[in-house]
Formats: structure tokens, sequence, C-alpha cells
């Protein structure tokens, strides 16, 4: 089990560096240019200006140099700054990581605490009302964008609601309870979403667990149908919903700059979003770094969580 | 208080030996308080002191210097924070700001009477070192300031005493003033703190009405009052708010639902979508000051044929794009748009050459220069700006009337503005632009023969002379016959076709009290510098 981890975290550094290098290339193929954009129309027609700023940027070295200059820096720990605002890129993603995550775990724990009970109360009275109330639910919520959603629950809170606070991010450190409540319409719009796909999964799942063997055999041994639901069946069939939800949630810590947009939150989609607007080739180089990791620990740590799920999954 | 009858943009006359006295001191405050142009009658209550300001901003500044972020965003901000030697009041004069009194030595040297007893928000007393500091860092290369060129006509500046400055600029530049007049060109910013954080994007220390409590890209911009401001009694607010919220729908909610008091919408639609909401406010813009820009590839054929370029000047219809794209929220302009009159031009299209719209004069001109059975080309427009592209596609059905069949290309921002600024498009590209606080700085770089980003690459050594003339002009009536003259020679030339210029509507709660906005190149082409005299009531 250790030499498993341990190999699939040394894998995590080629990983990264072929990451860095393709997207180093890729954002060096968009056409437009960061000085342009840096110093506006006016003050870009100034040749000595522009040339001062290339320089200063380092823009006038070959991509290859361009690349290893940032390389070693990054080898040291120093993620570098900003080429447009000039900030500490590790500062920068300091700042909007923890909104990102903060929000991929709330949306997913919304998404996760409304669609399991509902897959498996579909499931277990299948073909039922409250079976195509459920799948009513999912086909909304699945079908509706989450910036539709979004934006209706910023209309109907600012109607009806106006004392509910919507847009603007307090850091949860600052308080816990702002920060969640002010998230909460965020999250919520995208666990919504989230949840309508997951409620869908379990039951499909759950469907099928119930009409297995080992379900009807604890049936016959007379142990009493809450626990056939609950502990024999669902925990069988979660190994699918995990995997699917797992994959959700490294979407989610990506950035859902969707929703961040609608919602005014400071998070890592809006920073990245922003950086490839600008051409802020530290910014994506150093968010694409973090989120790829990210990306790598999440799944490393969704294979775990299989083998608490089920002991017979085992790793070597 | 002559200058209040005069004109804007260059109300001061260099007259050498003339000494003028700024505005001071409270009758000159309650004169700009009564001048505000202002929708709401309230602004003659007492003013009441207290209350944060909210506004709903659309993007977040990429950093709060001044003197190194190009973008306006950072200077809607830095406006409240930094003074400057000079100032505009509502009325668009230039009065002083730091500079209690000045002196036109001659038509190259100019000094400075600082005015007394004005604190840095981080407590020290501000001193001419300061000024002096301020300029030369901007010309300072490792500075990489925007502003470089603009100051570059600066020969040096002195500081013989601790309240007074002396520039010397190399040769006669009209601009001077109304450059020292704009925040982001002219912000004063204190020696000590830029030496201390290598820059001011993170930070800030200003001698302005309002002083940086945090800011949090992305999300918020606070500002607290700065309780030791030179003039008595302002700021009348607490504090002030840029809540940053890039959605327009969730601007526009928060505003409903009271969270903010105050956000622009460059949407002439806006009003619309606000119709009938309990206590907004909505204020047309004052001016026009913003204008959409064409220019045409003129490095090859077609576009290098005054008849193809005058073709497309008469082949679409300002009016109607006014009428449909801006629900008649706009006005027939130049590059210097009709908020700048006497400088701008303020008329209908029949007033210019090639301006009225002819569809058959248009297809004659493009049989005569060989395109009989009409042109194909292309224009491009950027996605960013809905704006943009909705005028472009008005325009397409318009030239397609008149023999041009336009084929519409939408190119994400950074590259539609490198293309346009390098002339790197195929046919024709159009771009919002801005307000420039100077005719020469609304002209000069984009339509001289020997400026990187002429727009199009002509090139007429007639627009040349008229712009170093306007440059080095000092009488303002000359200027402004230079100007009118140009104006009239570019339209004739068509080297660039300008749609219309627009401006932002504003929207207020009804509690937002002695608002005045003028012409800036902050966004919606309106400066808020005025939100010191603003006050919230109930």
């Amino acid at each position: 089990m250790t030499a498993y981890v341990a190999k699939r975290l040394l894998l995590l550094v080629p990983t990264l560096l072929g990451v860095s290098v393709l997207t180093f290339l890729l954002i060096h193929l968009i056409p437009g240019d960061l000085v342009t954009i840096l110093l506006g129309i006016t003050a870009s027609q100034n040749e000595q200006t522009r040339q001062a700023l290339i320089h200063s940027l380092h823009l006038d070295r070959p991509l290859a140099v361009q690349y290893v200059l940032w390389l070693g820096d990054v080898l040291r720990g120093d993620l570098g700054h900003s080429l447009v605002t000039g900030f500490s890129v590790r500062d920068e993603l300091a700042q909007s990581y923890p909104v990102t995550l903060q929000l991929a775990l709330m949306a997913m724990s919304i998404a996760l605490a409304v669609g399991i009970p509902l897959g498996v109360l579909a499931a277990t009275r299948a073909g039922r009302v409250l079976d195509a109330s459920t799948r009513v639910f999912s086909l909304l919520f699945i079908s509706a964008p989450a910036f539709f959603i979004g934006t209706v629950v910023i209309i109907a809170g600012a109607r009806y609601a106006p004392w509910l606070p919507t847009l603007g991010h307090v850091p949860f450190t600052e308080s816990p309870a702002r920060s969640l409540a002010g998230m909460l319409p965020a999250a919520a719009s995208l666990g919504l979403a989230i949840s309508a796909i997951v409620a869908r999964f379990t039951r499909g799942s759950m469907l099928e667990v119930l009409g297995q063997d080992f379900v009807r055999t604890a049936r016959a041994k007379g142990v009493a149908d809450r626990a056939v639901v609950y502990k024999h069946a669902l925990r069988n069939a979660l190994i699918p919903v995990v995997a699917m939800a797992g994959t959700q949630f490294v979407y989610l810590i990506g950035g859902a700059v969707i929703i961040e947009e609608v919602f005014a939150l400071p998070g890592m989609g809006r920073l990245v979003v922003n950086a490839i607007y600008q051409r802020d080739y530290t910014t994506i180089q150093g968010a694409v770094l973090l989120l790829t990791s990210a990306a790598v620990l999440v799944n490393l740590a969704l294979d775990l969580l299989y083998h608490l799920i089920d002991r017979r999954i085992l790793y070597a | 208080m002559t200058d209040r009858t005069q004109d804007p943009i260059n109300s001061i006359q260099l007259q050498p030996g003339h000494t003028r006295r700024a505005f001071l001191g409270a009758g000159a405050l309650t004169l700009l308080g009564l001048a505000a142009p202002t929708v709401h009658p309230a602004a003659a209550q007492t003013p009441k002191r207290g209350g944060t300001l909210v506004v709903a901003a659309d993007v977040s500044p990429p950093g709060l210097d001044p003197q190194k972020s190009a973008a306006a965003h950072s200077w809607m901000i830095a406006e409240h924070v930094y003074s400057t030697l000079l100032r505009r009041d509502p009325k668009m004069n230039i009065v002083g700001d730091l500079a209690e009194s000045w002196q036109v030595v001659s038509d190259t040297t100019f000094v400075f009477k600082l005015r007394k007893g004005v604190r840095w928000h981080h407590g020290r007393d501000l001193v001419a070192d300061d000024v002096k500091h301020s300029f030369e860092r901007m010309l300072d290369e490792k500075t990489a300031s925007p502003w470089r060129s603009n100051w570059s006509i600066i020969d040096r500046i002195e500081a013989p005493d601790p309240s007074t400055v002396r520039f010397v600029i190399k040769r006669p530049f009209a601009p001077f003033f109304s450059y020292l007049a704009t925040p982001h060109y002219g912000a004063i910013v204190p020696r000590d703190i830029v030496e201390k954080n290598g820059d001011l994007q993170k930070v800030a220390s200003g001698t302005g009405p309002f002083m940086l409590e945090r800011f949090v890209p992305d999300n918020t911009v606070v500002l607290k009052r700065n309780p030791s401001y030179y003039e008595p009694n302002l700021p009348y607010l607490d504090g002030l708010e840029y809540r940053i919220i890039p959605d327009e729908a969730a601007r526009l909610a928060a505003l409903r639902a009271g969270t903010v008091h105050y956000l622009w919408s460059v949407d002439p639609l806006i009003d619309r979508q606000l119709q009938g909401a309990a206590g907004i406010v909505l204020r047309e813009p004052d001016g026009y000051c913003a204008q959409h820009g064409m220019a045409f590839n003129q490095t090859k054929p077609p576009f290098t044929d005054v008849r193809v370029r005058r073709a497309v000047s008469v082949g679409i219809n300002r009016g109607e794009i006014i009428a449909s794209v801006l629900r008649g929220h706009g006005a027939i302009t130049t590059k210097i748009p009709p908020c700048d009159a006497p400088f701008g031009y303020s008329g209908d299209d029949k007033g210019l050459p090639y301006y009225a719209h002819d569809a058959a004069l248009a297809k004659r001109l493009l049989a005569e220069a060989g395109f009989a059975s009409g042109l194909d080309t292309s224009l491009e427009v950027s996605p960013r700006f809905p704006q943009t592209v909705r005028t472009g596609e008005v325009m397409k059905e318009q030239l397609a009337g008149a023999g041009v069949r336009v084929t519409l290309k939408q190119v994400e921002w950074g590259a539609a503005l490198k293309n346009f600024v390098r002339t790197e498009y195929d046919g024709m590209s159009m771009i919002p632009l801005v307000w420039q606080p100077d005719p020469d700085a609304h002209v000069y770089d984009i339509f001289h023969s020997g400026s990187a980003i002429n727009l199009g690459k002509f090139k007429d050594a007639k627009v040349d002379q008229l712009l170093d003339q306007g440059r080095t002009t000092l009488d303002r009536d000359k200027r402004i016959a230079i100007y009118r003259e140009l104006q009239r020679h570019m339209a004739d030339q068509a080297y660039l076709v300008f749609p219309y210029a627009s401006g932002a509507t504003e929207a207020l709660r009804d509690t937002v009290k002695g608002y005045v906005s003028l012409p800036g190149a902050q966004p919606g082409s309106r400066s808020r510098q005025f939100f010191k005299q603003t006050w919230l009531a109930g």
C-alpha cells in the first residue's frame, strides 16, 4: 500500500513536467500579445517603452530559455510574479485556491447529501410517484446549465430575500459562518446540478445491486429491509457513484469559471481565465501546476477511497 | 474667477508672466456643489456625514499603481486615493489641486506653489521632492510606465524649496496642463512608500480624499475616509467600496436588492432592465465621450484607394446605427468626441464630408475604383464587447446595400487589440476607443505617420503638419481651428470611420445624493472623483 502511494506520488513529477511544457508551448501559441494588452492602445506606440517592458519581462529571450528560467525558479520554490500585476503568483494562488476548494467541497457535500438519498429512495420505490418526481428533478437540473440556475437564484434572492448575501466573498478564516452562508447560493447552484447526476447514478446502481443474489440471500435470512438497503446494497452500489462523483470533484477543484463569474467569487476559475485573457504567462503556469497536482492527488485519494468502501479492492 | 466661463480641455492660456490662483476654501466648494449637473434636486439639501457607498464594478483592477497600470480599472481606484497638481472641476475647467498657485514663466517653464499642510495618508507632509520624484519615476525606463512617452517632453524638474516645483519642458506643448490634471497621468505618489515597496500595485498612500484599506483582487477594494483631507469637511462618506461583480445580471440584481448603491453600464438597454425598479435612479450619459473606431488596412489594396474608403464611409448609416444599436443614446463623432466641443465635432452627419449615408454614391465610388460588381472584405470585432459585434452586424447589412460584402470575423480581445493597433488584420477592424484628456492625446499617436500605432498605416503630410501645429500652438482659438481642420480633412480622406460616440448609463439608489461625474478615461468613460462630495441619505 505504502509502496503504491509512493509510486503514484513519484509519477507526479513527470506528469507536472509534461503538463508545464505543454502549457508553456500552448499559451505562447495563442495569438495576441501581452505587451500591447499591458500598455493599452496609447502607450504601446512608444517603441522605447515597449522594448523596456519586453526586456524587463524577459520576453525577448528564446522560448526555451524562458522556460528554463521559469523552471529554475519553480525548483527553488519560486513561482514568480504575475506579468500583469507584479503580484507574487504564490500569493495569488494562496488567495484563490481556498475559495475554489471551499466551493468544491460545499457543492460536493450538497450534491451527495441530496443526490444519494434521492437515488436510494427512487430505487426502492422504483416506478412509483417518488421515483418519477426524482426523475423530473434530475432532468431539470441536468438540463439547466449551472449559470442559469445561478442567475435565477441571484435574481430571486434580490427580489424576495434582499437580506440574503448572494454576492461577494468573505474568506473562511475571517468568519466561517458568514463565509459558508455567503457561498451557499453558489454552492447550491453547482451542487444541485451535480446532485441530479448523483441521484440518477445511485438509482441505477442500487437497482442493479438490489437484484443481485446476495441481497436476495440477505432478505431470505430475514435481515430487516432497512438493513438490506443501507448496509448491504448501498455500500456495494456506491462504488460507481464515488467514481463518478470523484470525476466531478476533479472538475470542481479546477475552478468553476462560470459560477465564480456569476456569483463574483474570487476563485481559481476566474484567476486562470483572466490570466489567459491577459496572456499572463507566469500566473497561468503556476495555476496549471497547482491544478495538475491537485487533480493527481484527488485521483489518488479516490483510489484509496475505493479500498475503504470495499476492502477486497487492494493496491500493490 | 474668470476661468469658470472658459472652455474645457485647455482653459489655461499659457501667457508668460501670468499668475493664477486656484479655487480655495469653502466658497469655491459650494460653487462646485451648485454647478453639479445632477439629476437629484436634493443636492441642495444639507449633506449628511457617514456611510459607505458601495459600487458594483465589472472588472478587478490589475493593480493600483497609477504610474504602472494602463488599465482604466486601476484609475477608477487611484483617482480617489491620489491627488494631482491640477484637476478638473465639474465644468471641466482646469483648477488647482495640490498646486495652490502657479506661474507661467515662459512657454516652456512653469512654477507651481504647493498647498500648505497637505499630508500623505501615512502621516508625512507632502513636499516638492515627492512631485519631482513622481515625474522622474514615470520617466525612468526601469519603471516601464505606460505614461513615459506622455512626459518625455519634460526637460527637467526642480524642487528649489519644499513647496515649490519648477518644470522646464523641451518645447512648447499645449496638452501639458491637461495632462497634469488627468488622474492617471498626473498622480503624485510618495517617494518613501514607492522605495519601501518597489511599486504601488498592492499598497497605496496618497493625499486624496480616500485611503486604501483593503484590496483583494477579484473580490473587493475598500477605501476609507481620509480624516485629514485638505478640503474641509470632505469627503462626506466614511468609505467607498468597489465590489467586483463580473456578471451584469448579478450587478443589476445587487442594485435592486440595495446591496450596492451605484453602477455604470455601457449597455443602452439597461433602462429596460431596470424599468419600474423601486428606489433606483437612472442617469443618462451627460455627454458622449467614448467612441467606436474602424480602421482600414492601408498597407495594401483596396483601402489604399480613397474612393473605396469613402464608399465605406457613406455606405454606413450612422444615424440608423445610433438609433438601433444605441437606442438613440449616441452622437455623430470624429476621434475628438462631442463632449470635448468646441475641439470635438458636435453636429449631425451633414456637417462633415462623406458622413451622410448615400448608398448610390458608395456604388458610384466603388465603380470608379474598379469594383463595379462590388467588393468583398472582412471586419474584425471582438466578442468581449457585444456592442461592437452588434455595431458590426448592422454595418455589414448597411454596407451590403452599398456594394460592400463584409465577412464579420470575431476575434478574441487580446488578439483583436494587437491586430488593430499594429494593422495586422486583413480588411477592416473595429474596437471601442476611450476618452482622452486632450485633443492632442486623442489623435496624435494614432494619426501621425511616424507613430508605430498609426491606425491603418496611412501617411498624410497634411495630417502630420496639423497634428504638430495642434500640439505646439498655445492660443486656444487657433488650436480649435487647427483641430477643426484636422477633423474635416480626416473625414474627407476617410482614413478611419467613427460610427458613433456613446456614453455609459449610470444607475444609483435614490439614497445617493450629490453625485457628479465628469468625462474621464475611467470605466464607462466617466471620472467619479467627485464621490468625495457624494453622500447617503437615510
